[in-house]
């Protein structure tokens, strides 16, 4: 009797031959190994996945914010508020101008889709309304981590606060970690206690409302209050406020500007010739500096006579008219004198209307 | 104020998705008591809605806690939705918080003589304002005594 044994290889190679496709040939695996070598060396597929933060609404909120700090600050700093409106401190100081841009404060959301009552929204066919499937990419959990952490610094700014403490932060970061991973706990717990959802992985609504009662107490269209009246109230008020303080900003700016003006209008020779005018005026303070400009002009002027108040002047004037007479007697001459051949009447005039003016 | 349901009484014809407890807001309506029926196709008619509700969590981030979970996230709406339950359930907390805060700095700027100005005041949030408005929902935090 022939044992068989369990191993042993057939006697007669009847089996299926080999195909050409299923083996390389001594002679061709020279070239088959240079195809492979010129295709390069095997790189290991780098995931760099970004995970962008995108909300356009808390984002231009919180910035809203920062604008309506700065403006309050400089309005601090340059007025004072006396009962409901903000006087400067110094009208001549010029306060400095701030420029915004106009979107930063532009309507995000339409009205129309948030003051109705959703039961009126016509829900419009999309993508996300017909619940598209959609890939994400796959993150760590440290990443995840961190995208929470910058997450929960967002909530805070929205909020209200200014600053936190790096542990209060690491905590809203554990909490919510623990309520994703309870609240999916619970409901993953909901398809469990089913038979036909126990190997499903399709996500359903019914259960998830289910898990977010069992979880919270309340339901999950409480997110539309929420929503409406923390986001989109908070953007508005907040937007609201921005303009009415930029408003009150632009009205200081304004009448600092209109009394900078008036100071540099009120501003003329006159004053700047009545430092000659001393004799007329008899003060003991403006003799000294007076002396001091009469003897300069005498100098400038050439002039060897007794330097009156109307003498000088006339030197003063002949000296703006580009005009040096060393003949005090031409220089008390008439008006009509007082110019150049080189210039014109137009001039001339221009010195008599001043000289008579100054002398009455 | 919209409350469970939007306000919508439905007769229970439709049956099916069983009995669900509406918790009622601090302000809302009577009723409370009632238990309702909370349809599918209502609570899917309002999650198409949230289109335009742009969450602050990322959608990769919950869809990493679903992939943990044992799900697959594809349905960008049941995605969307988690991410508000979850930010709106944190920005109860942080509220929660916040008044703490105020009370606490309000009741030390009326014992200090020269209290600062209402603009002036910054609310920084520490372990102190946020440990008790952790507590009331239901998370309690021990720190060590060394520990800030």
């Amino acid at each position: 009797m022939q044992t068989e044994h369990w191993g042993s290889l057939p006697a007669e190679d009847d089996g299926v031959q080999l195909t050409p496709d299923k083996y390389v040939p001594t002679a061709a695996k020279k070239p088959k190994l240079d195809e492979i070598r010129l295709r390069g060396d095997l790189q290991p597929d780098e995931k760099h996945h970004k995970v962008e933060l995108k909300s356009a609404l808390v984002t231009q909120t919180i910035e809203v914010m920062k604008q309506t700090e700065v403006l309050q600050s400089l309005i601090e700093t340059y007025s004072n508020k006396n009962g409901s409106s903000n006087y400067l401190l110094n009208p001549c100081l010029m306060i400095p101008e701030v420029d915004f841009p106009p979107e930063n404060a532009a309507e995000l959301v339409g009205s129309q889709k948030f003051q109705k009552p959703i039961w009126f929204t016509p829900s419009v066919d999309t993508a996300y309304s017909r619940g598209d499937p959609q890939a994400y990419p796959e993150i760590s959990s440290s990443a995840c981590r961190q995208a929470m952490r910058k997450v929960m610094c967002g909530m805070l700014r929205l909020a209200g606060f200014t600053d936190c403490s790096e542990s209060a932060v690491q905590l809203l970061t554990d909490a919510t970690e623990e309520f994703l991973r309870s609240f999916i706990g619970e409901y993953r717990g909901y398809y469990d206690s089913q038979p036909r959802l126990q190997k499903s992985t399709v996500l359903q609504l019914v259960p998830l409302e289910r898990a977010h009662v069992a979880l919270t107490g309340t339901s999950l269209t409480q997110v539309h209050n929420y929503y409406k009246h923390k986001v989109l109230a908070r953007n508005r008020v907040e937007i609201g406020e921005f303009n009415s303080v930029l408003q009150e900003y632009d009205k200081l700016m304004k009448e600092s500007q209109s009394s900078m003006q008036k100071q540099h209008n009120e501003f003329n020779g006159h004053d700047f010739l009545n430092i000659l005018d001393n004799s007329a005026t008899g003060s003991s303070q403006s003799i000294g500096g007076n002396l001091a400009m009469g003897d300069m002009l005498q100098d400038l002027g050439g002039s060897t006579g007794s330097s009156g108040t109307v003498s000088s002047q006339q030197m003063l004037y002949g000296l703006l008219d580009g005009q040096i007479s060393s003949n005090t007697s031409n220089m008390t001459g008439t008006s009509g004198n007082g110019s150049t051949g080189g210039n014109g009447n137009g001039n001339g005039a221009t010195v008599s209307n001043f000289h008579a003016t100054f002398e009455t | 104020m919209v409350g469970s349901n939007f306000g919508i009484i439905y007769h229970n014809s439709a049956g099916g998705a069983g009995h669900v407890n509406h918790g009622q807001s601090s302000g809302g309506g009577g009723g409370g008591d009632r238990e309702r029926t909370t349809p599918a196709s209502h609570l899917s008619d309002f999650m198409s809605q949230l289109e335009d509700y742009t969450p602050l969590i990322p959608d990769a981030v919950t869809s990493h806690y679903l992939n943990m979970g044992g799900f697959q996230s594809d349905d960008k709406r049941i995605v969307r939705l988690i991410s508000l339950a979850a930010q709106k359930y944190m920005s109860d907390i942080i509220d929660d918080a916040l008044q703490h805060s105020k009370a606490r700095t309000h009741m030390q700027t009326t014992n200090t003589p020269g209290g600062s100005k209402a603009k002036d005041r910054k609310f920084t949030l520490t372990m102190e304002d946020l440990q008790p408005a952790l507590a009331d929902y239901g998370i309690n935090v021990r720190k060590m005594d060394y520990s800030q």
